[in-house]
């Protein structure tokens, strides 16, 4: 069975004032599809940096990456964008919603970019927006929600599509305990019930609770990999 | 997997980056509107300029064939003035070919009542030689047309109405002499007449040539003479014997004078473009700021659709919608208020508040814009289409973003 992601020997080097900067040095792992992984390390050791790669969104300086057994390399930024809509979602950790757009519309844009009619469209969102507690505010644009607020509605529009990859960078970050475990709840049912792959970047513990493989970074170098054990 | 936006939802996410920035936009829709609205007015009181000025020399001074001093048809003062034909010139003019000619003067004057001044045409004819009928189509309504030897004038009726005064009254005509000097008369209304076109009767003053000519101190000047051939299948023949005679005159068919004055009337598309698009490139240079100001505020918006996964085309097209929006706005305000403006002014400006100024150098008292769909579409067509052409290095650069880098600059 093909891995849903493969990284070989993956390097990613930054210059930045005269300093080179390892985001990435030399990493090595695969995910088997279906894997729920938490990718940890203290800040700026290349989390973000992996997520990006794995996404296409980043070209590596060196190595392989495959997603779904289909390598990145090999692929034009058409076809990145093609892979990204069909096959991943994305919670990135900065800026993640369309300003001009409501709730409601953020989470339907990929859906709208593949084509989904509209009927389909609006009963996937509402679903969405009452697994993830906003139902009620998917007419508000995003300048009209909290912090948490706008964090849910990018799981929501990451989830949404029931791509086979999530890649979420810190989608706990904001949030209450209650809801970013509902959120992991929700998440873990995803990976349970249709074997959606998970790759969620966070310090956060309550992740991994979640998770049942942890991968811990530091200066770009994978340091730690192993399963985590839930009772 | 096509990740294209459906066009309506383009036009949508178009509109409302639109008003994001509301203040910006209405500056920007606002400057669209005004320059086209001005520009609309501005060609169709062009038009209407033109329009004036071919019209009424024609009719005001029809003959199949006249001769003037070159320089004249471009520029009608008494500064362009011959003597009343003689020796060669007159025995040709009485020759078999002709049926009937005579000569003519023709000035831009102003006239004043004890109450109202106005710039008018002054025109001076030998009634004798001419015959009221066809000379002109104007019908007298009262008094009667001058006699040749007659120091009185006759006006048209609303002409008489604008200068609030009466048949039998005195008016004075003002003009430039022949010596370049100002030239002024008393001189009595004798006829009213009407004419089918309200302009013409407000513009058209007649009188006998001999006192006109004597008012601009030119006892035996004329500006023009006018031909009527026998045979108008012979006219060529009749022009060309005339030319030979008169080397350096500036002898034209009516069938010429026409198509000079619609020559004029070509250029104007020419002068037409080069004006929009000059007033276009003025603008230009705030619409791309617009743009360019739109895009930069958006760096990380637009890395985030990209990451998402929509297309670079999708992404220039998306910029391309918000430009036609803002310029179909533009436009549209503009042609609404260029309509209004021309509607409320169809009937003619009134220049007689600065006629003293016009007067001299010969134009109407009054102004009808002439508004021409073909001026419309293709003012709005430049608009568009250079406007277009502005966002496109804008919509380039959008499209070129790395999706990381927009996504993650500071
Ligand atoms: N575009 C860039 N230019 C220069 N340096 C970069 C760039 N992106 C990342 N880096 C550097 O690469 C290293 C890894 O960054 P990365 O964002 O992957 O860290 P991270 O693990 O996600 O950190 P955090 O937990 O703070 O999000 C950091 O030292 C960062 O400064
Ligand atoms: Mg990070």
């Amino acid at each position: 069975m093909t891995n849903a992601v493969h990284c070989h020997q993956l390097c990613r080097k930054f210059h930045q004032g005269g300093q080179t900067i390892h985001g990435l040095d030399h990493v090595d792992f695969d995910v088997a599809a279906g894997e729920f992984i938490c990718l940890t390390g203290p800040s700026g050791s290349g989390k973000t940096t992996l997520l990006n790669a794995i996404g296409g969104l980043d070209r590596p300086d060196s190595g392989d990456i495959a997603v779904g057994g289909v390598s990145l390399n090999t692929l034009d930024q058409g076809a990145l964008a093609d892979l990204r809509l069909a096959h991943i979602g994305f919670v990135f950790q900065s800026y993640n919603l369309i300003p001009v757009l409501s709730a409601r519309e953020n989470i339907e844009f990929i859906l709208l970019m593949q084509g989904v009619d509209a009927t389909e469209r609006h009963r996937l969102a509402d679903d969405m927006l009452r697994e993830v507690g906003l139902e009620g505010l998917g007419s508000r644009r995003p300048s009209e929600l909290s912090g948490g607020q706008q964090q849910r509605v990018a799981v929501a529009r990451a989830i949404v599509s029931r791509p086979t990859l999530v890649l979420a960078d810190e989608p706990t970050a904001n949030l209450d305990s209650h809801t970013a475990e509902q959120l992991m709840a929700l998440f873990a049912e995803l990976n349970l019930r249709h074997g959606t792959t998970f790759i969620v970047a966070s310090h956060d513990p309550r992740v991994q609770h979640f998770a049942r493989r942890l991968i811990r970074m530091q200066d770009g170098k994978i340091i730690e990999d192993h399963p985590l054990a839930h009772d | 997997m096509s990740a294209k936006l459906p066009t309506t939802h383009l036009l949508a996410l178009a509109w409302r980056n639109l008003w994001r920035n509301s203040e910006r936009s209405v500056v920007m829709i606002g400057a669209l509107a005004i320059a086209v609205a001005a520009m609309l007015f501005l060609i169709a009181m062009m038009r209407g300029l033109l329009n004036d000025m071919s019209q009424q020399n024609l009719r005001a001074l029809p003959g199949d064939l006249q001769i003037h001093q070159p320089g004249y048809l471009d520029d009608p003062s008494i500064d362009y003035r011959m003597p009343w034909p003689s020796g060669d010139l007159l025995a040709e003019l009485d020759g078999v070919g002709v049926a009937r000619w005579s000569g003519r003067l023709s000035v831009g004057a102003m006239v004043a009542s004890e109450r109202e001044a106005r710039g008018i045409q002054l025109i001076g004819y030998v009634p004798s030689r001419e015959g009221q009928n066809s000379f002109n189509e104007w019908r007298l309504i009262d008094g009667d047309w001058p006699s040749d030897d007659s120091k009185g004038v006759v006006v048209g009726a609303s002409l008489l109405e604008k200068l609030d005064t009466q048949l039998g009254k005195r008016i004075v005509l003002t003009s430039q002499g022949a010596d370049g000097e100002i030239a002024d008369i008393g001189a009595r209304i004798i006829g009213v007449y009407r004419a089918e076109m309200a302009q013409l009767e407000e513009r058209l003053v007649y009188m006998a040539l001999p006192a006109m000519q004597s008012m601009l101190r030119s006892p035996d000047d004329i500006q023009q003479i006018a031909i009527f051939s026998r045979d108008p299948s012979r006219l060529l023949d009749v022009q060309s014997r005339f030319q030979q005679l008169l080397p350096s005159a500036d002898i034209q068919r009516w069938d010429q004078l026409n198509s000079y004055l619609s020559a004029m009337l070509d250029n104007m598309d020419a002068i037409i473009t080069v004006l929009i698009v000059v007033m276009f490139i003025t603008l230009a240079f705030g619409l791309v700021n617009t743009l360019v100001m739109a895009i930069f505020e958006r760096v990380k918006e637009i890395g985030l659709m990209l990451a998402l996964g929509l297309k670079p085309t999708q992404i220039a097209l998306m910029i391309l919608a918000e430009t036609l929006v803002l310029l179909l706005l533009g436009i549209a305000i503009g042609n609404a208020a260029a309509g209004l403006a021309l509607l409320s002014l169809r009937d003619g400006i009134d220049l007689s508040a600065m006629a003293e100024g016009f007067a001299m150098i010969g134009a109407a008292p009054s102004l009808t814009p002439q508004f021409l769909w073909r001026d419309l579409w293709m003012c709005n067509g430049i608009v568009s289409v250079l406007g277009l052409a502005c966002s496109l290095l804008p919509a380039w650069r959008a499209a070129h973003y790395s999706p990381i880098e927009a996504l993650y600059r500071d």
